[in-house]
């Protein structure tokens, strides 16, 4: 497989995580602010402005567009010892630059977003009026449970395929044990993100994407639950097979990074319509001509759950 | 149905949980057997402190007004709109009893005390 092809979807990896998300991201700003006190928006214009400043979505363009340029740079050999890697050895090297770079935007965006949110804790006060329903929320209101039952059956089957296969020495690669435990690790961790999902108290993008956000991002976990085995199956596959059959790591790799891409493109299907506040596009979520409270400085708007 | 708290005012908070509780019994916003969501999800949802949600379902548990299922969850009791109406007609009761207890240690017989009261829902009826 072409190196080419790696390199295009580490590029629009890489428009879509530096520049779509945080173009979406910007417009949720004030909401977020009237999610924690509807009325502060309002009452404190200037506040509210400089902490809604948008500097941070050119931040976040500019590494796009640096990580980008270092990309472009290996892949048209102007990086120094970029010719005289073999296929196999530049695939690998394209996607550990793109790591790297990856990895350090997302600490550099995760350590904004928490000074972020100390800030907002700090300079707003939590509203006077809260509102919730009344309304249990159980994980079978969002996926069927059969869903439930298959994925997690799913789960049990694959782990237990892993241990088998370690325990009868049946991969090629050194070190299984440790590789062992990425599929345990990412199981976990998906589990947890889809209690969660339930569980987590309703916020602005629940307001102003409507009853269907949540749904969506609980499927969402399921989906991300059931690829997390089909790339791990991959990996095991290719670990038993051997490296000559199958290139199974480069292959998962570029299928997780091809269905994040999907999942942010999901998101970004999010628009805001002039004069009625936003709404999902997507057939379902919202009915057509349903109106969401705009959040606007200088307004009173009062959200809705 | 939707519950709203207001932190600051004098009511307590689990007592505005209860309250509202009680008014969507009363209204039939909730219905016997309907089933309430959880102490954590509730005190998550509000970003109130568990035992302050924990507290109204127990007083609202002890007035026969919700029934704790353990796992299976917190359900409107079937005659919860019979007990809201009792402890209703109860706090009335004590409401008037006080103001009896006050009226006859300002001096006032028990016929004056009556004849007191049925002018007073003459004016009220009269009112419209």
């Amino acid at each position: 497989m072409s190196v080419w092809i790696d390199f295009l979807i580490y590029t629009v990896l890489i428009l879509t995580v530096w520049i779509g998300v945080p173009a979406l991201g910007s417009r949720f700003m004030l909401p977020l602010l009237a999610d924690r006190n509807a009325d502060w928006p309002a009452a404190h214009p200037e506040a509210a402005k400089a902490l809604t400043a948008n500097r941070w979505f050119l931040w976040s363009m500019a590494w796009g567009l640096v990580s980008l340029g270092v990309l472009t740079a290996f892949q048209f050999g102007l990086w120094p010892d970029a010719l005289a890697l073999s296929e196999a050895d530049q695939w690998m090297a394209l996607k550990d630059i793109n790591s790297v770079l990856l990895i350090t935007g997302l600490l550099g965006a995760a350590g904004w977003a928490a000074a972020f949110a100390v800030r907002v804790r700090n300079e707003v006060p939590l509203g006077e009026h809260r509102q919730a329903t009344l309304e249990p929320r159980c994980i079978d209101d969002f996926v069927p449970r059969w869903v439930r039952i298959a994925t997690y059956a799913l789960i049990g089957v694959h782990l237990a395929v892993w241990v088998v296969v370690g325990a009868l020495e049946r991969s090629t690669i050194p070190a299984f044990w440790f590789r062992c435990a990425a599929p345990f690790v990412f199981s976990g961790l998906l589990f947890f993100i889809t209690r969660a999902g339930v569980s987590r108290r309703p916020n602005a993008l629940d307001r102003i994407v409507g009853p269907g956000y949540r749904r969506e991002e609980v499927r969402l976990g399921f989906t991300l639950l059931i690829n997390a085995q089909i790339m791990f199956g991959l990996r095991l596959f290719g670990e038993v097979a051997g490296p000559d059959a199958f290139d199974a790591d480069r292959a998962m790799h570029l299928g997780l990074v091809v269905f994040v891409i999907a999942l942010l493109l999901r998101f970004l299907l999010v628009r805001t319509a002039p004069e009625e506040g936003m709404h999902y596009s997507n057939a379902g979520m919202l009915r057509s001509g349903e109106q969401n409270p705009r959040y606007t400085i200088g307004s009173r708007a009062r959200h809705q759950s | 149905m939707d519950i709203e708290i207001r932190a600051s005012a004098p009511e307590p908070v689990y007592e505005q949980i209860v309250r509202q509780i009680h008014e969507g019994v009363k209204t039939g916003a909730l219905e016997p057997g309907e089933p309430l969501p959880s102490v954590r999800q509730l005190a998550g949802d509000l970003r109130l402190n568990r035992n302050t949600v924990a507290r109204a379902y127990k007083i609202l548990e002890d007035q026969r007004v919700i029934l704790t299922a353990g796992r299976k969850g917190t359900f409107v009791r079937q005659d919860a709109a019979h007990e809201v109406e009792k402890l209703k007609a109860g706090h009335a009761e004590r409401a008037m009893r006080n103001v009896i207890e006050g009226l006859k240690g300002g001096g006032l017989s028990r016929t004056q005390i009556s004849e007191i009261f049925k002018n007073a829902l003459r004016l009220e009826s009269s009112k419209g």
